[in-house]
């Protein structure tokens, strides 16, 4: 293997580190020609950002190492496709919520939570949510970071998955949009909802 | 928001999770600031917002798991193994079933070598008065009177009668009173004598004579193939095979040679078919006929045509297998002119009549040449309208 697979940082949670260059050209280079090891080589480089792409939105570590292999290996038959107009990172992000997607609606997880209309979600957020009582700001960073966590994982996909692309990936409403095949307003509005599903959750509210 | 909604909202939550993104237009974001100026409970839903999409972004994914990378690899290893021995993935999407189609004959082509031949299979015969298939149809007319209608026989090309290499000219302008109508069945442009000779021992003597011509037909090193008319369908094959630098310790070093090898200038290639032929004029272009159907392919096509007969051509002079060393490789080349001599090499159509022999080969072949042929085929009739039915698989 050419390269060292690098850790997820907590200061770059979405291992954003630019591959470098130089490199990954190089290796994409080769890997165009047939080069295993290459790919293998571009396969370490982004495998950090991708496994924590499809992690964040799946949240089982099992699932999340299928897709992830699923993704690589949708890379290494679609590396042709790949003209270059994009970061190589980009175009890797893009198969990993497209898998992370499938994957969700192959589990059925859609159907069984996302599913659950988002309309009927916001109307059933108790009229408290939605007013300025807060204690989310006087929760410890660690506290923060737990809470957080256990309601993402408990979250309908679909606001995981939204909340994901724009606040951790700062996707852009167009990129979400097109992601997941909704219209611009929907990311809008959708967005909107689940920061309030998330916001409600962490100060103990039920949905 | 909808308006309802925000009518049943207390506050203007989409509008204050749009203002988080900066994705209010001016004038929303006027009434937003003057909202926010005096609603403290929207003030802190927006801090709440913001504060949330920064622990978001803080939380860290659990560590890529150690042996995630060597799985990846595995299971990629595992599906290239499923997968035609090529590195046809890396192709562009348009070259595939070429791709596809010279990977297969590669493979296909190396073993009937090894083996023998395919029945019906014969390479045009060099003779000095060789020449492209294309003349006038006066002297077109096979020694066969069979007509043309006889679709029955058609299919069979072994039944037929084999087309005689007529003396034509490379260099002529392909108009349409200077191609005959397609004999049918078409087998390939070769003497009988060489049929009757392979009878003895086939494998050997096609590979034989194909080797020495080969040999014979070798450029010479101080007269290097120009480079016209031949980087395209080189580079379109070197990508195709996914060939690398000579020098590269590659699984595919035995054809980094072969993607090297042009054809030289002068060759003409056909691939056969029942009811057509498809001639690869030097400098001319690619023609399709088929009866009264003539056509003039666009250039791409001559890619096609003349990678499938470049792998025909390497294939009959690699004795060994793919992975062979790139210096043998690199020692066959295809076809030349020599003396002066136009020449002719024919991938000749597969037998369609009846089973397809036992063997792999003959239906790889099959496959390959319906691939070309499809390929062929619609850009024909891209260019020139609609073909014989004939022509079309279902017919």
């Amino acid at each position: 293997m050419l390269l060292r697979v690098r850790r997820i940082d907590a200061a770059t949670p979405a291992g954003e580190e630019a591959a470098p260059a130089a490199a990954e050209a190089d290796l994409l280079a080769r890997a165009r020609r047939g080069d295993r090891d290459a790919f293998d080589g571009l396969v370490a480089l982004h495998l950090p950002r991708v496994w924590a792409v499809v992690w964040r939105m799946l949240r089982q570590r099992e699932d999340t190492e299928d897709v992830v292999q699923e993704v690589f290996l949708a890379a290494f038959k679609g590396l042709s496709d790949y003209r270059g107009e994009a970061r190589l990172s980009t175009w890797l992000h893009r198969i990993a919520v497209t898998r992370a997607l499938n994957h969700l609606e192959r589990a059925e997880e859609r159907a069984s939570r996302a599913r659950v209309e988002l309309d009927d979600v916001l109307e059933a957020l108790p009229a408290a949510s939605q007013s300025g009582d807060s204690p989310l700001q006087a929760l410890q960073a660690g506290e923060l970071q737990r809470r957080l966590a256990d309601c993402l994982g408990r979250m309908p996909a679909a606001f995981r998955t939204i909340l994901a692309l724009r606040d951790v990936d700062d996707q852009p409403y167009e990129g979400i949009a097109a992601a997941l095949g909704i219209a611009l307003g929907t990311v809008r509005s959708r967005l909107a909802r689940a920061r309030l599903a998330l916001r409600q959750c962490l100060n103990g509210e039920t949905a | 928001m909808s308006p309802d909604r925000m009518a049943r909202t207390e506050h203007p939550i989409e509008m204050i999770s749009a203002y988080t993104d900066g994705r209010l237009e001016p004038a929303d974001r006027e009434r937003i600031h003057e909202h926010l100026g005096g609603c403290a409970a929207c003030r802190q839903i927006l801090a709440d917002f913001r504060a949330l999409a920064v622990a978001a972004r803080r939380e860290a994914a659990p560590p890529v798991p150690s042996y995630l990378l060597e799985k990846i690899g595995r299971r990629i290893d595992a599906e290239s193994e499923a997968r035609p021995a090529l590195p046809l993935r890396f192709l562009p999407r348009a070259r595939l079933p070429l791709a596809t189609a010279a990977a297969i004959l590669m493979v296909a082509s190396l073993w009937i070598v090894l083996r023998g031949r395919l029945p019906g299979e014969r390479l045009a015969e060099q003779r000095p008065d060789a020449a492209p298939p294309i003349s006038d149809s006066s002297k077109e007319q096979p020694p066969s009177s069979k007509p043309e209608s006889d679709s029955a026989s058609q299919n069979s090309p072994e039944k037929t009668e084999p087309r005689p290499v007529q003396p034509g000219v490379a260099g002529r302008r392909a108009d349409t009173t200077a191609f005959a109508p397609s004999p049918p069945a078409s087998a390939p442009a070769v003497a009988d004598s060489m049929a009757k000779k392979d009878r003895a021992s086939p494998g050997a003597a096609v590979a034989e004579r194909e080797e020495s011509k080969l040999s014979a037909a070798r450029p010479k090193e101080a007269a290097p193939v120009p480079e016209a008319n031949l980087d395209r369908p080189n580079t379109a094959m070197a990508e195709a095979l996914g060939a690398k630098d000579a020098e590269d310790p590659a699984p595919l070093a035995g054809l980094s040679g072969f993607a090297k090898a042009p054809v030289a200038p002068g060759t003409t290639l056909v691939l056969v078919m029942p009811e057509a032929r498809v001639s690869v004029l030097p400098d001319l272009g690619v023609v399709l006929t088929a009866g009264d159907y003539i056509c003039t392919l666009p250039a791409g096509a001559q890619e096609e045509v003349r990678a499938l007969a470049q792998l025909r051509a390497y294939a009959a002079g690699q004795r060994r297998p793919a992975r062979a060393g790139a210096n043998e490789a690199q020692a066959a080349r295809p076809d030349s002119q020599e003396g002066g001599a136009p020449q002719e090499l024919v991938v000749p159509a597969p037998p369609t009549g009846g089973p397809l022999p036992p063997d792999a080969a003959a239906e790889t072949h099959r496959r390959v040449w319906t691939i070309l042929r499809d390929s062929l085929l619609a850009r024909a009739e891209a260019q020139c309208g609609p073909a014989p039915p004939a022509l079309h698989p279902e017919h």
